[in-house]
């Protein structure tokens, strides 16, 4: 009988913490937040075990692309200081069981959406995962500058999946909603490709900074900033909420253009002197917290 | 003809699977694997109660409130 000697023993399983990680837990708390609100503002709620389904769903369709997206990138990951500690780079995880675990909890998730809301929202949420996988990480992120802004779609979809998944219809508001995820994942993104630049640079990359510059790319941050905070008031004026949320949302954009400003004046390209780009980049992570969370408070106590 | 395919053993005249051996682990990585088992095991068993918990409250609420 022939016998093979195994050549790449992968003879210990991975700690089940390495699969957490796989997931991409602090992304997907920005992720499981925004649609909590988008499923929070709209006019008819599940019942709480429904809404609660829709979220976990939304959540673990986050943590599927996470997955997924570390299993594609795993040689591109082991050349960025970044990402070298992540489970599949760092050599604690077969890339199999990787693969496995993302598609597996990709199809989960679509499923249990489809039978505890409605099929609408889990059309959404297969779109948004497969959008991430193949379009943002297989297609646009190796070959394009621009892999961001068309990319920032996978990522504005949660607020629009959590009104869809509590009422089963597509409205104006949810897609403003969407509107400003997409219109603020370039400035957020590009404030933190502008102080890892080099780690892109290494892995090869086309991110903006490394293929057309660092001021070119401080402009582009600034110039988004304008779309971003008229979608952002875009729903006091066409009546969706209050002037709670109008003036909440114009005092938040104000703060997020004078930081955008300081980074199109800062003129050193030493990451050391990027503190205006890391400002930026840890502001636009409350810009959203707090945009979204007043517009729940609007809607919900105000309103 | 047929005598001459009798001859030799079975796995010489068919193709059969190979056996594969693994190495040998040494008794910290043994310690190591039964750990990674244990924890997983746990961690599995707890989601899939959870799961079984949720789509009980998943046909209540769906089926009470026919939502």
């Amino acid at each position: 009988m022939p016998t093979l000697e195994m050549t790449n023993p992968a003879t210990l399983p991975a700690d089940w913490r390495d699969f957490l990680a796989l997931t991409k837990p602090r992304v997907m708390s920005l992720v499981v937040f925004s649609g909590l609100c988008g499923l929070l503002a709209a006019p008819e709620l599940p019942p709480f075990v429904l809404g609660f389904t829709a979220i976990l769903c939304i959540a673990l369709g986050a943590g599927a692309c996470g997955a997924l997206n570390q299993w594609y990138e795993t040689e591109l990951d082991k050349k960025m200081r970044r990402t070298a500690k992540r489970p599949l780079p760092a050599g604690r995880m077969d890339r199999q069981s990787a693969l496995h675990f993302g598609v597996g909890l990709g199809a989960f998730s679509v499923i249990l959406m489809g039978l505890a809301t409605n099929w609408l929202a889990a059309v959404l949420l297969a779109a948004s995962i497969l959008f991430y996988v193949l379009i943002y990480t297989v297609w646009l992120k190796p070959r394009t500058a621009q892999n961001i802004v068309i990319g920032g779609a996978a990522g504005a979809f949660p607020p629009l999946i959590g009104w869809v998944a509590a009422t089963g219809r597509i409205e104006l508001l949810p897609v403003l909603l969407f509107a400003i995820i997409f219109l603020w994942t370039p400035p957020h993104f590009w404030a933190l490709s502008l102080f890892v630049r080099s780690d892109y640079a290494a892995a090869g990359i086309p991110m903006l900074p490394v293929v057309a510059g660092v001021e070119n790319t401080r402009k582009q941050i600034f110039l988004y900033t304008l779309p971003m905070a008229v979608a952002a008031v875009a729903p006091w004026p066409l009546g969706f909420t209050g002037a709670a949320f109008g003036i909440s949302a114009a005092i938040l954009s104000f703060v997020f253009f004078v930081l955008a400003g300081r980074v199109l004046a800062n003129r050193s390209t030493d990451p050391k002197g990027m503190g205006a780009e890391k400002h930026l980049f840890a502001y636009s992570v409350f810009y959203l917290f707090a945009l979204f969370t007043a517009l729940v408070v609007d809607r919900w106590v105000i309103a | 003809m047929q005598d001459e395919e009798e001859k030799g053993s079975y796995s010489q005249r068919h193709w059969v699977p190979p056996v594969y051996k693994f190495p040998k682990l040494s008794d910290a990585d043994q310690e190591l694997l039964r750990k990674r088992q244990r924890s997983g095991a746990r961690v599995l068993a707890l989601l899939l109660g959870a799961f079984v918990i949720l789509l009980f409250f998943i046909t209540i609420a769906k089926t009470s409130l026919n939502w």
